[in-house]
């Protein structure tokens, strides 16, 4: 029993050669290339600090494709053909090992010339050295890696100064400011666009309609409204328009807006003459033209079809023609001349307030008698005073949805500004009372 | 295995024997007798190129000399016709009036044919060897006589003197197994060849072979195995020279009309062979395939009408296909 000859063991060991000089170049490789993510790390960390969390993500993905690289590397085959070429180029073997392996491989190339080759092969093959053919390769880039192994370890050990961090918190404040945008600015420069671009006079009934709550809410807003106002109402008394049709109301300084009231409001007829004997007419605040048409700030009367001009701050912001059309409400069905009574501002927030504080109570269960019984103790209680500044934020987020909303026309939207200015700016006043109260 | 490794030092012992007994009177041109061997070894013919009076007729006398071979020189000329070179029917009469027609042999009926300055017949002469160099068999009329074996054909050709010749067509030159260059000796050449032609005693050769020899050489050449790797080498290399396949290079795509065919390719690995056996060698390298590239390829590569026009050496493009083709890979 005779042993075939082969040429194979050579190529084999070859074959390992050549593998283990790529093991050695992949793991000179990976340890390059962690350690320089590693430096960077380390001399990110010397002048910043960082979280372990950061380390960790940063090091992580390195690491593995790092490891998934040198994994595809030591995966790629090596042909033991490309082993008998380079044995043959690197002896002149004049392709002795390459033509024997083939014939290995292909034994129905069988034959005496063929047996003599492949011996004469494996003789030659025996005689062949593969440290000589394939010697072992110091790897590349071994003092780069070295180097930044050495740096890497040299940051996290040595003090460094974190001159960068100062910098760094600089910069994030700046950033912090730059995210924020100031809301007053803003507000400010909508409501100057807006005044360029409205024509008050062609659309004072919309501003009307949007101004004006419905003749329900009216009434009833406009008596909280006087309940309300009277502290702060009291001695003023209503100017009235000379002609009966208009009424300007206008702030003169700081001073005499204490006190005031800021928005327009629909009142209850039935009550006008009673704030009307209570309040003293303030010249500077509105004027009258002496028609028997009774103009003021917590209970106004206009004859519809009539141009209305309002000036809060010494500011003309808006002038509406009120129609029949739109203040049907306050038509009389006697063929009375038509008025409108305009309560103070107070109204409308006290109204926006009622609303929203329904729309709280609608998920609840509105059958449960515990919860009416707190309600009617809270209504009872409170009687529709609500303290100002409690409504003042809802105000400023309805403020915001509505100018943001598609829904408000661009024409429209200075009335709206102007109506949540009003607000804010009573909220001021009456916070700067309570701030004189001891 | 003892009786290849026999077969192979006789191969070896018997061709440097006539390759020294054609030395002594034919003084360098190693690569071109070396040619003539093989083509006398591979069963094929070879067309030897040269300017008048470098000895190409005296080689091929020499050669018929060294090897115990009939000998046959056909001048050609241009009313040379192929009945002078295959033979004829000729009238005999028998004593008793009867006639009779026996074929006569012409010169071709030999082992070693000489066809001097064969491009000055015409090419209906010409074409009378294209049965002989390929079938090994003459035929006339009803009648085909083979030819004895070995069986070679030496074609000289001057390439200068082309007024009155008759250039050989592709299929004429594709049966021949090597195209062979005589260079101009050397100084040391010319001193030698002077030395042995003025003297009194002319070297003389002994016959060292004969046909039962060389058809064992011939069956030894044909023994030694080639792997796949480089017979597709051979192959590649030959495809190179056709413009239309992907090996071929530069030089092929702008001045080969036709590269060579698939007697190319058989050329190249008999002649291989030989020179692994030369080279002690049982297995066919690529080196081998290159070394005969030259010769196997040069007369089979067909210019086209730029490469005419510009005067292109055959030699020159498949130089360049050598250069840049790669070597031995996986199949």
């Amino acid at each position: 029993m005779s042993v075939r000859p082969s040429v194979t063991p050579l190529l084999r060991a070859l074959q390992a050669r050549v593998r283990s000089n790529v093991l050695r170049q992949e793991l000179v490789d990976v340890l390059m290339i962690i350690s320089a993510s590693g430096l960077l790390l380390a001399g990110w960390n010397a002048t910043m600090p960082l979280s372990m969390g950061v380390h960790w993500a940063w090091l992580l993905p390195i690491i593995a494709m790092a490891g998934v690289r040198a994994a595809t590397r030591l995966r790629v085959a090596i042909p033991l053909w490309k082993a008998a070429r380079s044995a043959d180029e690197h002896d002149a073997l004049q392709d002795e090992i390459i033509s024997a392996y083939w014939f290995e491989r292909h034994p129905h190339e069988d034959g005496t010339w063929v047996d003599l080759h492949v011996s004469r092969a494996q003789h030659t093959a025996s005689g062949l050295d593969p440290q000589r053919i394939v010697p072992t390769k110091k790897p590349n880039r071994m003092g780069a890696a070295a180097g930044c192994l050495l740096g890497a370890v040299a940051l996290v050990l040595l003090p460094v100064p974190r001159v960068f961090e100062p910098m760094v918190d600089r910069l994030g404040e700046l950033a912090a400011e730059f995210a924020q945008p100031d809301s007053d600015e803003l507000l400010a420069e909508l409501q100057e666009t807006t005044e360029r671009e409205e024509d008050p006079l062609d659309e004072l009934d919309r501003q009307d309609r949007l101004m004006l709550p419905e003749p329900d809410e009216q009434e009833s807003g406009g008596q909280n409204a006087l309940e309300e106002q009277e502290p702060a109402g009291e001695g003023e008394e209503p100017p009235e328009d000379p002609e009966g049709s208009f009424m300007e109301a206008e702030e003169g300084d700081e001073g005499e807006q204490e006190g005031e009231p800021q928005e327009m409001q629909v009142d209850n007829p039935e009550e006008l003459p009673e704030s009307e004997g209570e309040q003293e007419p303030d010249p500077n605040e509105s004027q009258q033209d002496g028609q028997g048409e009774s103009t003021e700030e917590s209970g106004q009367t206009l004859p519809a079809g009539e141009e209305v001009f309002l000036q809060q701050g010494g500011e003309e912001i808006e002038q509406m023609e009120l129609g029949e059309e739109e203040v049907g409400h306050a038509t009389r069905e006697g063929g009375e001349e038509l008025e409108l009574e305009l309560g103070e501002l107070e109204t409308l927030e006290v109204q926006l307030q009622r609303e929203l504080l329904a729309a709280e109570d609608l998920p609840e269960d509105p059958e449960d008698p515990a919860e009416e019984e707190k309600e009617e103790l809270v209504t009872k209680a409170e009687d529709s005073r609500i303290d100002f500044r409690e409504v003042s934020r809802p105000n400023e987020a309805a403020l915001q949805d509505l100018l943001q909303s598609e829904s408000v026309p661009w024409e429209y939207r200075q009335i709206v500004l102007a109506y949540f200015k009003a607000l804010r700016e009573r909220d001021n006043q009456k916070d700067e009372e309570e701030g004189k109260r001891p | 295995m003892i009786e290849a490794e026999k077969q192979i030092s006789s191969f070896q012992d018997r061709f440097r024997a006539v390759q020294n007994e054609i030395g002594k009177v034919i003084v360098g041109n190693d690569d071109v007798i070396e040619g003539i061997l093989i083509a006398l070894l591979a069963g094929g013919h070879a067309l030897l190129e040269g300017v008048p009076g470098l000895g190409k007729t005296k080689l091929v006398h020499t050669l018929a000399d060294v090897l115990h071979l009939d000998f046959h020189r056909i001048q050609f000329t241009p009313d040379l016709m192929p009945a002078d070179i295959i033979g004829t029917n000729v009238v005999h009469e028998t004593p008793d009036g009867d006639r009779y027609l026996d074929f006569q042999r012409g010169p071709i009926f030999a082992q070693i044919i000489l066809a001097d300055e064969i491009n000055r017949a015409t090419p209906k002469t010409q074409s009378a060897l294209l049965e002989a160099m390929q079938e090994n068999s003459v035929s006339v009329g009803n009648d085909t006589f083979e030819l004895d074996q070995p069986f070679l054909v030496l074609a000289t050709q001057n390439p200068l003197e082309m007024e009155g010749t008759y250039p050989l067509p592709e299929a004429q030159l594709d049966r021949f197994l090597f195209k062979l260059k005589l260079e101009f000796p050397s100084v040391d050449d010319l001193h030698e060849i002077i030395d042995r032609t003025t003297q009194v005693e002319a070297p003389q050769v002994g016959r060292v072979l004969g046909g039962e020899e060389i058809r064992e050489m011939r069956a030894t050449v044909r023994s030694v195995p080639i792997a796949r790797p480089i017979q597709d080498y051979a192959i590649r290399l030959v495809l190179a020279t056709h413009p239309e396949f992907d090996e071929a290079v530069e030089e092929t795509r702008r001045y080969v009309r036709y590269g060579a065919g698939p007697r190319a390719i058989q050329a190249l690995v008999l002649a291989g062979k030989i020179h692994a056996l030369m080279d002690d060698r049982v297995h066919v390298s690529a080196d081998d395939i290159r070394r005969v590239a030259l010769p196997a390829m040069r007369h089979r590569v067909l210019l086209n009408f730029e490469g005419e026009a510009d005067r292109v050496d055959p030699d020159t493009i498949l130089q360049a296909i050598l250069d840049n083709l790669p070597g031995p890979r996986e199949n």
